[in-house]
């Protein structure tokens, strides 16, 4: 190991809580199970569903430990429901639910909402996820990149979905005018990059 | 459709602490109207309205609303976030507005 990187390395955090922010359906959650599983607690943090706000709670995933070269790190991971500026119950009857049970989930998401903007204040860092084969534009909530740059929480652009032959990361790229990481939650490419950036973070 | 805009100057504007606007702002939504505010949100103020307007949604009448916050085009090495340093003004309309845009030209 050089110089450099022993300084890293001590200086380094041994522990952070980082946060899975996105759009609703750009897949945070399948993102929150695989490191799950990849960090060996083998317990889904929650249910995958293509209906939109199907996560409607904040969910933390404690002691969950990633190592590489420089030593390990004790990652809290918090999985959120999705932040929108508007819920229209009316989405979930185009799913096939009925209007009540539409409406009933529609306050559980609106709830959910609340939830993911008040667990802004307990993240060292977040991963923001965007959905590669949907228009990147329409995902990016400004409120919720504005909140984390006022409250100077750092955060990674996983553009996620790249297992879809229509996942485009160029233009997540080029929309988020930042680096971005291109991963698939679903079969796992791009994870060590991922893990390498979160190291990063925690040597800031 | 009538189109009722309400344009809100700074000087009004400076007058309200976060949760007056909050509240200015909802009211205007429920009102069918588009609220233009000149100066812009702060980050905290847009969390704010955000955890308002779900405490508010009835899910007949009101189902929240569509933010927009146009600035001049900016350079592809400006960065992320380069888009908050210019704000010079946020469009809110409310949810049913399904095709707005906003552009400064």
């Amino acid at each position: 190991m050089g110089l450099l990187a022993k300084i890293f390395a001590r200086s380094r955090k041994s522990q952070l809580t980082i946060g899975i922010l996105g759009a609703p359906n750009a897949g945070k959650t399948t993102l929150a199970n695989r490191i799950s599983n990849e960090c060996g607690n083998g317990t889904p943090l929650g249910v995958v569903s293509s209906v939109p706000h199907e996560t409607r709670d904040v969910v933390a995933l404690e002691h969950c430990t990633v190592s590489d070269q420089n030593g390990s790190l004790d990652l809290t991971v918090v999985d959120t429901p999705g932040i929108a500026t508007s819920v229209d119950y009316r989405e979930f009857q185009s799913y096939g639910l009925s209007r009540q049970e539409s409406i009933d989930r529609a306050k559980e998401a609106t709830r959910g909402v609340i939830k993911a903007i008040q667990s802004l204040d307990r993240l060292d860092a977040a991963i923001v996820v965007v959905d590669a084969a949907r228009a990147p534009f329409d995902q990016i909530n400004w409120t919720v990149l504005g909140n984390l740059e006022a409250r100077k929480i750092p955060l990674i652009v996983a553009a996620n979905k790249t297992d879809l032959p229509e996942a485009d990361t160029d233009l997540v790229k080029e929309t988020f005018q930042s680096d971005i990481i291109p991963i698939s939650a679903k079969d796992g490419t791009g994870m060590n990059e991922l893990y390498g950036s979160i190291f990063t973070i925690a040597s800031m | 459709m009538d189109l009722r805009i309400d344009f809100v100057t700074e000087s009004t504007t400076r007058k309200m602490n976060s949760s007056q606007k909050c509240d200015f702002i909802i009211s205007k939504l429920k009102g069918d109207r588009v609220v233009v505010f000149e100066g812009g949100l702060e980050a905290d103020e847009e969390a704010i309205l955000i955890e308002e307007t779900m405490n508010q949604i009835d899910h007949e009448l009101f189902m929240g609303y569509k933010i927009i916050t146009p600035t001049p085009l900016r350079s592809p090495s400006s960065g992320l976030f380069s888009r908050h340093k210019n704000i010079k003004m946020t469009v809110i309309a409310p949810y049913n507005y399904t095709n707005l845009s906003v552009a400064l030209v």
